[in-house]
C-alpha cells in the first residue's frame, strides 16, 4: 500500500465503514425483529399451548396454630406434629421403588405389593404420594437412619390440634374446621388456601389472625409433564402462629362447670325436667379478666377435629350445645334489675334514697293489681331492706314514679302517658343499662355477643313500666350482668370483659399484654352505689335477705342479688344470681343463670355460685401458703 | 468567549441521553418482574439465587452508572489516550487475579467486594482493548508514514491476546468473544481495503460454516464435538442443546427451552406485567440475568419487545452520527469499538432467548441485572458523550 498522508483530521474511508457497520445492525435488527414476529405472531399459539402451568410440585406444610394457655399455663389447645412418610417420584428412583417397597414393608406393616402400587401407580400424574399418614415414632426411625437408601422417601410434618381437657372451656376456646363455602372467598383475600382449617368459634375464631400458622411447602421442581426433576427442592418453612394466655383460671373453670352441671343434674332429679341448661362467670372486678365461664350444654372441640361425625353432630345441635349462653344467650333479669332501676330513678332525681314505701302486698294500678313476690308484704320499708327481701313493690312504686304516675290520681291523658312519660321512663332505665354495659355491648373478645335491650311494649299497656322496674321487661346477657355487678362492687367502673390475658410467640416472647381497659365510668354517685352495696350485703346477711340462707354463715363475705324471672315456660322461671366478694374489698363479681325453674330464683343459681366463689378463694388461700413455703 | 463544553452543552445529544433513560426504565421494569414473589415468604431470604432486594440494587446501580456517565462526559476523552497502557495493565492484572477468588456458577469471573458486591474485570478489560487499540491506530494514522500493512497490525493481535486468552481461561466464552466482536469492528473502520475484504469474506464464511454446521450438518458436529474436546464440556452442552433443543430438556437445553417458549407465549400485546406464566413461574433459572429480554418478550409481547430493539437501534444511530462526526480519530475508533462491542452482545444476547443463535454468558447491555457491566457500559456511553461534545462539526462552524 502507498505511503499517504492524512489532510483531514479523521482518516477519510472511517465514517463510510462506520456506516457501513450500522447498516449490518440494521440487517440484524431487521432479521431479530422477524423471527420475532414469526415467533410471536405467527407461531403464537403453538409456544401458548406448551407454556407451564406449574412448574413444582408442591407439598404444603401447615403451619402449627397458636396454643392456648390458661392463665397456670394449662395447655387448653396445642398443635400436635404428625408425620407423614412421603414418596418423591424422581425417575431414577422409580426403578428402585420395588427395593424400597420391600425395605418398608415389613416396617410399615403394609404389604410390599400395596407399597409399590402406591409408589409408583396410584395417583398418577402427582410427583409425590402420601405412604403413610401419622406415622410411629417407629417408622420414623427406620426411615430417618436409613435415608440413605430409601432414595425419594422423605418425611412431611402435618400439625393436628388438640384439645387436652376435654369439655373443659369448650365454649371459650371454640373449634376449628374447614372455611364455610361462603367465607371461602374473603379468607382467600387473606391469603388463605381454601383447604385451610380455620378458628368457627370461640377463641379459635376470634383470634384466627393470631394463632394462624403460616404454611410452607416443600416444592419439588416437575418438567412439563410431571415427573419430579432431581435437586432444587426448595423448602419454605412454615411458621407456627402465636399463642393465647388466658385470663381464664382452668381449675375454677373446671368447677364452675362441675358446679353447673351438679345443679342442673340435682334439679332435673327432683323433677325440675324443664331444667336442661345454664350458664355461669366469674370476672375480676379490677381487671375484668374473666376468670371462669361455664355454658351447659356443652361439646368437646375436639370433635371437629378431622370432621365432626354424625353422632358427634347430633349432640353438637341438640339443645344448642354450641351457643355459649354466657356470652350469646339473653335472659330476663328479674330482680337483679332493681339495682339498676334504683340507679336510674336516683340519677335522674325521681326517688329520693330515702325513700320507704308501705308494702301491703301489693299495688293497684287502674285496673291491674300487681303483687308483691310476698303477698302478705313487708310493711313501710326503705331502700336497702327492699334489696334484701327484694320487695317487689317498693320497686313498682319506684318505677311509677319515674314515670309520674301517681296512683292515686293517674293522669288523665292515660293514651298521652303511654307514649310520653312511660316511654321516657323506660328510656331512662335502658340508658342506665347501657352506662353497665347490659343494654350495650360488653365487648368481651368473644364472637356472636349478644347485646340485652328494654323492652318498650307495642301496644302499651299501664303495667309494663312497674314490671320493668324489676327486671321483666328486659333481656340481657350473662357476661353483661358480671360487668354491671362488677361496676357496683368496684366503684362503678365499667371494664370490658377479656378473656385473653397476652399474646406470646412460638418462642413464648410476650408479644402483647392485653390490658385491662376500663370503657366508662358509669354515671352514679358512689353513695348511692354503697347504697346499693350494702342492699346486697342485707341480701345475703339479713335476717330476711333472699340468700342469707346459702351466704349467711359462709366465711366469705359475699354481697348478692337475686332474681327470678317469668321464663317463657308457664309456671317456670329464670333463676339469676349476681354478686361480688368479698364485701368489703371486693375481688370477684359472678352472674349465674338457670333457667326454666320451678318457683323461686335462690334456689337454683346462689349455690352453685356459692360452689364456685368458696373455691375461688380457697385456690387463692392455697397460693398464698404455696407463696409462704416458698419464701420462709 | 463561551468555551467549548459550555456551548456545546446544549447541542449534548439530547435522544442519546433519552434512549438510554428508557432501556434504563425497560431494565428496572424486567428486573423487578422477572424476579418478583420469588422470595421465600417466611424467611424473606432470595431463593432461587437472587440477590436480595434485587430492584433495589439494580436502581443504585442505575444510579451510580449514570454519575459514572455524566462524569465521563466532562473529562476529555482524549486524556484517555494517555493512559491507555494504564487501562490495559489494570485490567490484565485484575484478570489474574480474578483466579484467586472462589468460583461463581462455575466460572472464575468475579471479584468478592465488600457489602456482598462483586465485579467482573472481564467488563472492564474490554474498554481497556478498545482505549489502546484506538490509541495505536490513532498514532499510527498521524505518523508520517503510517504502516498499514500486517506486520502495522500485529501489536494489536499481540495486546489483545493476552486479556482474551485470560477471559477464555476463566471460562468466560461470551466475554471472549465479545473481546473479538470488538477487535473485528474497530479493524474494519481501520484497516486498508485489501485487508477489508479478507476480513468480510472470512467473517461471512466463518458464519455460513457455522451455519452449516449446527443446521444441515449437525448430528456431524455434535459428533465432532463430543470426540474431540475443543470447548468446555459445558460448552460443548451448550452447542449441543443448540443445534438439538430437546437433546437434554431437563439439562443444558432446559432454560433455551422454556425461554423461547416464554417469548412464543408473548404474543403480540404480550401478557401484561407480573401475568407471565413462564416469567412469574419461576421456569426460567437467572432470567433477571441473560435470558431478561424473554421477561420483557412474554410480558409485553412483540410491541414491547420491538420496542426495546428499535432503542437499541437508535442509540447505535447515536453513536454512528457522533462517531462519523469526531474531531480525531481516537474518538471515532473509540467509539466504533464502542459499538462492536455493543452490537455483539444485543444481537447474541436477544439471538440466543430467540433461539437464532447458540447461549452464551453474554447479558443485554443496559437491561440485565448486574452491577460491573451496567458501570461499564455506561462509563463507554459517557465517552461517546465525551466525543460527541467536542464534535469536529462545531468546531469548523
Amino acid at each position: 500500500m502507498s505511503v499517504r498522508r492524512e489532510e483531514r483530521p479523521v482518516k477519510r474511508h472511517a465514517p463510510r465503514r462506520i456506516q457501513g457497520m450500522f447498516l449490518a445492525t440494521v440487517l440484524a435488527s431487521a432479521a431479530l425483529l422477524v423471527r420475532l414476529g414469526y415467533m410471536q405472531i405467527t407461531e403464537n399459539q403453538l409456544f401458548q399451548s406448551q407454556v407451564s402451568v406449574q412448574n413444582y410440585d408442591t407439598i404444603p406444610i401447615p403451619g402449627p396454630r397458636g396454643w392456648i394457655y390458661d392463665s397456670e399455663g394449662n395447655v387448653l389447645a396445642a398443635d400436635k406434629a404428625d408425620f407423614n412418610i412421603v414418596f418423591i417420584r424422581y425417575p431414577n428412583d422409580l426403578a428402585s421403588a420395588s427395593l424400597i417397597a420391600k425395605r418398608l414393608s415389613p416396617v410399615l406393616n403394609i404389604k410390599a405389593s400395596t407399597l409399590l402400587y402406591d409408589m409408583t401407580t396410584a395417583k398418577p400424574g402427582f410427583a409425590t404420594v402420601t405412604l403413610v399418614q401419622n406415622a410411629t415414632p417407629v417408622e420414623l426411625a427406620y426411615v430417618a437412619e436409613h435415608r440413605n437408601s430409601l432414595p425419594g422417601i422423605t418425611m412431611i410434618t402435618t400439625p393436628v390440634r388438640v384439645y387436652p381437657d376435654g369439655y373443659l372451656a369448650a365454649h371459650e376456646i371454640g373449634y376449628i374446621g374447614p372455611i364455610p363455602s361462603q367465607d371461602v372467598a374473603q379468607y382467600e383475600k387473606q391469603g388463605y388456601n381454601p383447604s385451610s382449617l380455620v378458628g368457627l368459634a370461640g377463641l379459635e375464631e376470634q383470634y384466627q389472625s393470631v394463632l394462624r400458622g403460616k404454611a410452607g411447602a416443600e416444592k419439588i421442581p416437575v418438567d412439563p409433564a410431571g415427573v419430579p426433576l432431581s435437586g432444587g427442592t426448595i423448602r419454605l418453612p412454615a411458621k407456627a402462629g402465636d399463642n393465647l394466655v388466658l385470663n381464664l383460671d382452668g381449675q375454677l373453670e373446671q368447677v364452675a362447670e362441675q358446679a353447673l352441671i351438679h345443679r342442673i343434674q340435682f334439679l332435673r332429679s327432683i323433677g325440675e325436667t324443664n331444667v336442661d341448661s345454664g350458664t355461669i362467670v366469674v370476672m375480676n372486678v379490677h381487671t375484668g379478666a374473666v376468670l371462669a365461664m361455664a355454658s351447659y350444654p356443652s361439646y368437646k372441640p375436639e370433635w371437629w377435629i378431622g370432621g365432626i361425625s354424625p353422632q358427634h353432630y347430633q349432640d353438637f345441635l341438640q339443645n344448642d350445645a354450641g351457643l355459649n349462653r354466657a356470652v350469646s344467650g339473653l335472659y330476663m333479669p328479674g330482680s337483679t334489675e332493681k339495682p339498676l332501676t334504683a340507679f336510674a330513678a336516683l340519677m335522674n332525681h325521681e326517688m329520693s334514697p330515702t325513700l320507704k314505701v308501705d308494702d301491703t302486698g301489693g299495688l293497684q294500678i287502674g285496673t291491674y293489681y300487681m303483687r308483691n313476690w310476698n303477698q302478705a308484704g313487708f310493711g313501710v320499708i326503705g331502700l336497702r331492706e327492699a334489696l334484701e327481701v327484694s320487695d317487689d313493690t317498693y320497686f313498682y312504686q319506684v318505677g311509677l314514679d319515674m314515670g309520674h304516675f301517681n296512683v292515686n290520681n293517674p293522669p288523665q291523658n292515660i293514651e298521652g302517658w303511654l307514649t310520653g312519660p312511660r316511654v321516657a321512663a323506660l328510656k331512662q332505665i335502658d340508658a342506665m343499662g347501657k352506662e353497665f354495659g347490659l343494654t350495650s355491648p360488653t365487648g368481651i373478645d368473644l364472637p356472636d355477643e349478644a347485646t340485652g335491650y328494654v323492652t318498650i311494649a307495642n301496644p302499651p299497656t299501664l303495667y309494663d313500666l312497674p314490671a320493668a322496674a324489676i327486671g321483666q321487661e328486659e333481656a340481657y346477657s350473662t357476661i353483661g350482668l358480671a360487668t354491671y355487678v362488677a361496676a357496683i362492687a368496684n366503684g362503678g367502673y365499667r371494664y370490658q370483659p377479656e378473656v385473653v390475658h397476652e399474646i406470646t410467640s412460638p418462642s413464648g416472647k410476650v408479644i402483647k399484654v392485653i390490658q385491662p381497659h376500663v370503657i366508662d365510668k358509669v354515671n352514679v354517685n358512689p353513695y348511692y352505689l354503697q347504697l346499693i352495696k350494702q342492699g346486697m350485703e342485707l341480701a345475703t346477711h339479713g335476717t330476711l335477705g333472699t340468700a342469707t340462707y346459702f351466704f349467711g354463715n359462709d366465711p366469705i363475705n359475699v354481697a348478692a342479688k337475686t332474681g327470678t324471672a317469668e321464663s317463657g315456660i308457664p309456671g317456670r322461671n329464670n333463676s339469676v344470681f349476681i354478686g361480688f366478694a368479698p364485701y368489703n374489698n371486693p375481688q370477684i363479681a359472678v352472674a349465674a343463670v338457670i333457667p326454666n325453674v320451678t318457683g323461686e330464683g335462690f334456689r337454683a343459681a346462689a349455690p352453685m355460685s356459692k360452689t364456685v366463689i368458696d373455691a375461688y378463694f380457697a385456690e387463692q388461700a392455697q397460693h398464698a401458703a404455696q407463696t409462704v413455703t416458698k419464701h420462709p | 468567549m463561551e468555551s467549548i463544553v459550555k456551548r456545546n452543552i446544549r447541542d449534548l445529544d439530547y435522544p442519546l441521553i433519552f434512549v438510554m433513560i428508557c432501556i434504563s426504565i425497560i431494565s428496572c421494569i424486567a428486573v423487578y418482574t422477572s424476579t418478583y414473589g420469588k422470595a421465600d415468604p417466611a424467611t424473606g431470604n432470595a431463593l432461587l439465587g437472587i440477590p436480595p432486594h434485587i430492584l433495589l440494587r439494580q436502581i443504585m446501580w442505575e444510579v451510580l452508572s449514570y454519575i459514572v456517565m455524566f462524569v465521563m462526559m466532562f473529562v476529555d476523552y482524549k486524556s484517555l489516550a494517555k493512559w491507555h497502557w494504564w487501562f490495559y495493565g489494570i485490567s490484565v492484572f485484575l484478570l489474574l487475579a480474578v483466579f484467586g477468588f472462589h468460583r461463581v456458577n462455575g466460572a472464575h469471573s468475579w471479584i468478592s467486594l465488600p457489602a456482598g458486591l462483586s465485579f467482573q474485570p472481564s467488563e472492564l478489560a474490554k474498554v481497556a482493548l478498545i482505549i489502546w487499540i484506538a490509541d495505536y491506530m490513532a498514532r499510527m494514522n498521524e505518523r508520517e508514514y503510517p504502516d498499514y500493512s500486517l506486520k502495522g497490525l500485529l501489536p494489536i493481535f499481540g495486546v489483545f491476546i493476552v486479556p482474551f486468552l485470560l477471559t477464555l481461561k476463566e471460562p468466560a466464552l461470551g466475554q471472549a468473544l465479545v473481546m473479538l466482536a470488538i477487535l473485528f469492528s474497530m479493524l474494519v473502520v481501520y484497516v486498508q481495503r485489501k485487508h477489508l475484504r479478507i476480513l468480510v469474506t472470512g467473517s461471512l464464511g466463518f458464519l455460513i460454516f457455522f451455519m452449516l454446521a449446527v443446521g444441515p450438518f449437525g448430528n456431524q458436529t455434535i459428533q465432532v464435538l463430543t470426540h474431540q474436546h475443543i470447548l468446555h464440556p459445558y460448552q460443548t452442552q451448550r452447542l449441543i442443546s443448540f443445534i438439538n433443543p430437546t437433546a437434554n430438556p431437563t439439562g443444558a437445553g432446559y432454560q433455551v427451552l422454556e425461554a423461547e417458549i416464554a417469548v412464543g407465549s408473548g404474543g403480540v400485546f404480550g401478557t401484561g406485567l407480573l401475568r407471565g406464566s413462564q416469567t412469574n413461574g419461576s421456569w426460567i433459572p437467572f432470567q433477571w440475568t441473560d435470558f431478561i429480554f424473554s421477561a420483557i418478550a412474554e410480558q409485553l409481547g412483540f410491541v414491547g419487545s420491538s420496542l426495546l430493539i428499535m432503542l437499541f437501534l437508535i442509540m447505535l444511530f447515536r453513536m454512528v452520527k457522533v462517531a462519523t462526526s469526531a474531531l480525531d480519530d481516537f474518538g471515532a475508533y473509540v467509539i466504533a469499538g464502542s459499538i462492536g462491542m455493543f452490537a455483539f452482545q444485543i444481537f447474541e444476547n436477544i439471538g440466543m432467548n430467540l433461539v437464532l443463535s447458540p447461549a452464551t454468558g453474554i447479558t443485554l447491555p443496559f437491561v440485565s441485572y448486574g452491577g460491573s457491566s451496567l458501570v461499564v457500559n455506561f462509563l463507554s456511553i459517557g465517552i461517546v458523550l465525551s466525543v460527541s461534545l467536542r464534535r469536529r462539526t462545531l468546531r469548523f462552524d
